[in-house]
């Protein structure tokens, strides 16, 4: 089967030297060498760009940590006047165990009976707050409307 | 280039440098083999810039996957499977790209002129070339270009084919049987 064809394969032959003695060998050098140095440069560039990104990344923490920290000091020390207000106010709510003085204000009633008992406070059902506040729950059933949506 | 024992442990000693991230070394590996591929390249594409443009990538990718070559000494058998894959898919893509004209046609209708002289007409004789080739199958196209490769034996060729010699003496026996008749005019 594999006899040859001696024609054929010097035709073949014979096309490819030629070919080969116009090759433009100088070309496919540079362009190689080209893309071979771009890979090359690709390759090395992120060995070359950690370092730097990390001392970038601890600057940065460094920044907003400091931050963090002066603000919280600020708040704390550079204010005493409000850290002052804070603890008169709780030396003035008195000694502890003592609560009820406080809690007479408390009771928000009409009632004098509920009045009477100071320590509960009571809502009764004529308290403004405790009125439907929905527009349609305030409207008169004669005005003829109603909160059914029509079909 | 004639890869003995001597030039198989240079070139073994090159790609073990090259692996180790010794650029130049690969750099080094090129000038030694770009001649047999770019002759491969010709043989299966009979074009030079396509083939320029395949032995461009194939190194491309040679360098890329230098790293799984477990064995440096078989470089040149490496390297050239990677050509005849390129220069395949590019004859595949040119394929799907062109538009369809059947050599048989365009040769036994247009081509009644009697055989160019040499040199005058090379081109024309390289235009037919060219296109004959594209008739072959894939295979054929592979196995006829690598036996043309003067030192490649059939086992190599088969191992690169990815089948056995047995198998390529039949390809290359089917697209001369092909080239035969494609080229009739130009082999009397």
């Amino acid at each position: 089967m594999n006899q040859g064809d001696p024609k054929i394969d010097d035709l073949l032959q014979r096309n490819v030297q030629r070919q080969l003695e116009t090759f433009d060998w100088d070309r496919l050098s540079a362009r190689l060498s080209g893309r071979l140095d771009r890979i090359e440069h690709q390759r090395l560039s992120p060995r070359r760009q950690w370092p730097a990104a990390a001392a970038a990344a601890i600057i940065l923490l460094a920044i907003v940590l400091g931050g963090t920290v002066w603000r919280w000091e600020a708040r704390m020390h550079g204010h005493p006047d409000v850290m002052q207000q804070i603890m008169a106010g709780v030396l003035d709510a008195g000694p502890l165990g003592d609560p009820i003085s406080r809690t007479d204000n408390l009771v928000a009633s009409t009632d004098p009976q509920a009045i009477l008992l100071p320590q509960q406070a009571q809502l009764i059902s004529g308290d403004p707050l405790l009125k439907p506040h929905s527009l349609w729950d305030q409207m008169p059933a004669s005005a003829g409307y109603t909160k059914e949506r029509p079909q | 280039m004639k890869d003995d024992g001597r030039e198989q442990s240079e070139t073994a000693g090159l790609v073990r440098a090259a692996q180790a991230g010794e650029k130049a070394a690969f750099d080094r590996l090129v000038p030694l083999y770009q001649r047999q591929a770019v002759a491969l390249a010709l043989g299966i594409l009979r074009n030079k810039d396509d083939a320029a443009e395949v032995v461009q990538e194939a190194f491309v990718k040679a360098y890329l996957g230098l790293g799984g070559l477990s064995r440096p000494e078989r470089f040149r058998f490496w390297l050239l499977k990677i050509v005849a894959n390129e220069a395949i898919s590019r004859r595949r893509a040119a394929r799907r790209h062109r538009i369809s004209t059947r050599l048989f046609i365009a040769i036994r209708t247009e081509r009644r002129s009697p055989r160019p002289q040499e040199g005058e007409d090379a081109d024309e004789l390289q235009n037919a070339v060219e296109q004959a080739m594209r008739q072959l199958t894939d295979k054929e196209a592979r196995a006829i270009a690598l036996f043309g490769l003067d030192d490649l034996p059939h086992e190599e060729v088969g191992q690169i084919m990815g089948c056995s010699a047995g198998a390529v003496r039949w390809h290359v026996h089917r697209a001369r049987k092909k080239l035969r008749v494609l080229l009739k005019e130009y082999l009397e």
